[in-house]
């Protein structure tokens, strides 16, 4: 018995030893995963193939999701889309305009309520690319790895 | 003034507020469609002034702004915008408040560089001017004193700022890393001039107004900070001259007089810091004539001590605050007005906060003490308000 228990000690302790190294691989692994839920996906700025643009940057497109500039230089009148629910493509978007989205809103409220332009139209990430593919002189944003044949892009944000 | 009074206005307030707060936000976007939507602000406030009378606290809710909008696009280059206002709490069955069109334009927008309105429309002065109405778009609950439709009765809002013009050319111009603003309007003159048609002119709901409004802003915008000088001239219906905050209306019988408004506005919103302030000099013309009247007026013994040198007005205010976060700010708040004609100052000053529970729900609590007249009135102010966008 005091034998079985001498030879026991060391044998808990190697187990407890290795529990703990892979605890410690376990939170590192958590760890990193976390760190990859944070950062920012690679976004996609998309347009419909009457869009007489194929590079614009964040200049323009600040200006084009403020509602400063309602035209493409053909005239014709631009249709925004917007995501519906906050996530890191919207965040990584209107971080590369140097905007929050709660900035954008209040923008998009005051040109609302002055009567000047109306919001971009909301849609879920499915959604957009075919809005954007069926939709005129429209413009959106998605998630890079969403980007199909039936849309031109014409920015990608890292 | 009494402590359970105030609690319960405060109770009250706060069981309204909380009905606000779980609203889900509605979804509005680009579409060809009619879009109908509007605002309105929903306030109570507790005021305890004082005056020679003594004690004059008195609590109350009310609501002074409600506005609908109509606004349709027509293709790529059209669209029309309509506003209905009902103001000051409106009952038609009690004779209480003002409903009215507020604006009615149709726009050609060539680009961003050119945009023509035409129809009844605020026109751009200053910074605020366009969007004094629009109260969720303001962290404080009472807008400064030219803006504030509620002090209808102390001021003559249509001195200090145009009220309306009937077209606007306007735009945005990049030179480099600014954008320079331009503005220019016609219109008619201010209210004072505003008849709806009389026994001489057939066509009824006709402004008869004689005399016309120009104006316009200049205006650059770098970086988020916006800075511009506006100007408008017309001419002011003196056939009486009203000291509203006086109290005094007097038939001065000066006729028209050549008014001149110069404003100045400068505002940015940088990081989570935001800020704005305004100067606006109304600059009344009289002629030799004119002025020889309004002495003669003044040496009276009648408005002894209370007609002041000449009919000249002066604004200005400042407001500045932080963005603690998105759903949560705080500012504080001057504003002053001194009218010439009346030798009378009024101030204030004040603080406040608002919190958005939805983005679409802005929740508003402010103090304002106000002084007239170097102390001979004031008046502390202590208000709660949801400004709702539906």
């Amino acid at each position: 018995m005091s034998r079985a228990f001498r030879f026991a000690i060391p044998t808990t302790a190697n187990s407890i030893d290795r529990v703990m190294k892979h605890l410690f691989f376990l939170c590192t692994a958590l760890l990193f995963a976390s760190l990859a839920g944070t950062s920012h996906a690679q976004v996609a700025v998309i347009a419909h193939e009457d869009v007489p643009v194929e590079q614009t940057d964040a200049e323009t497109l600040e200006d084009v999701y403020l509602l400063e500039q309602n035209k493409w230089d053909n005239g014709s009148k631009i249709v925004r889309f917007d995501l519906n629910a906050e996530n890191d493509t919207k965040t990584a978007f209107y971080d590369h305009l140097g905007q929050s989205v709660s900035d954008a809103k209040k923008v998009w409220l005051r040109k609302k309520l002055s009567g000047e332009a109306q919001p971009p139209e909301k849609a879920s990430p499915g959604q957009v690319v075919d809005k954007v593919s069926t939709t005129s002189a429209a413009i959106g944003y998605v998630s890079a790895d969403a980007v199909t044949d039936a849309v031109k892009v014409i920015a990608t944000i890292e | 003034m009494s402590t359970g009074r105030i609690s319960s206005l405060y109770i009250s307030l706060l069981v309204f507020g909380l009905t606000f707060a779980f609203v889900p936000e509605p979804a509005l976007g680009q579409s060809d469609d009619l879009n109908i939507y509007g605002f309105f602000q929903a306030q109570g406030r507790y005021v305890d002034s004082e005056d020679a009378s003594g004690d004059g606290g008195y609590s109350s809710f009310r609501l002074p702004q409600l506005n609908l909008f109509f606004a349709k696009e027509f293709g790529d280059d059209f669209g029309a915008f309509v506003s209905t206002e009902f103001l000051n709490s409106y009952n038609s069955g009690e004779d209480f408040g003002i409903a009215r069109l507020g604006e009615g334009w149709v726009q050609y927008e060539y680009g961003r560089a050119l945009k023509v309105k035409g129809g009844l429309l605020i026109p751009k002065f200053n910074n605020l001017n366009e969007i004094k109405n629009r109260t969720p778009l303001l962290p404080y609950i009472t807008r400064p004193f030219v803006y504030e439709q509620s002090y209808k009765n102390l001021f003559e809002n249509g001195d200090y700022v145009p009220q309306r013009a009937y077209g606007q050319v306007y735009g945005t111009l990049p030179v480099g890393d600014v954008e320079v603003d331009y503005a220019a309007y016609v219109g008619n003159s201010d209210p004072g001039f505003l008849v709806s048609g009389d026994a001489n002119y057939p066509v009824s709901g006709t402004d008869t107004t004689y005399s016309k409004l120009f104006g316009g802003r200049v205006g650059v915008n770098y970086k988020g900070v916006k800075a511009g000088v506006s100007g408008t001239v017309d001419e002011a219906n003196m056939r009486e001259v009203n000291l509203s905050i006086a109290d005094v209306s007097v038939p001065a019988g000066l006729g028209d007089v050549d008014r001149y408004r110069i404003g100045a506005d400068l505002s940015f919103d940088v990081n989570d810091f935001f800020a704005e302030g305004e100067v606006i000099s109304v600059v009344y013309d009289l002629s030799d004539k004119q002025e020889a009247q309004w002495d003669g007026l003044r040496a009276q013994p009648t408005f002894a001590g209370v007609l002041g040198e000449d009919l000249d007005q002066l604004f200005y205010y400042g407001v500045a605050g932080y963005q603690i976060t998105d759903k949560f700010d705080v500012h504080v708040l001057y504003n002053a007005v001194e009218e010439s004609r009346s030798d009378t100052d009024l101030d204030s000053y004040g603080a406040g906060v608002s919190y958005r529970p939805v983005f679409p729900i802005r929740l508003k609590a402010g103090y304002r003490y106000t002084t007239i007249r170097d102390g001979a009135f004031n008046s502390d102010f202590f208000s709660l308000a949801a400004s709702v966008t539906f």
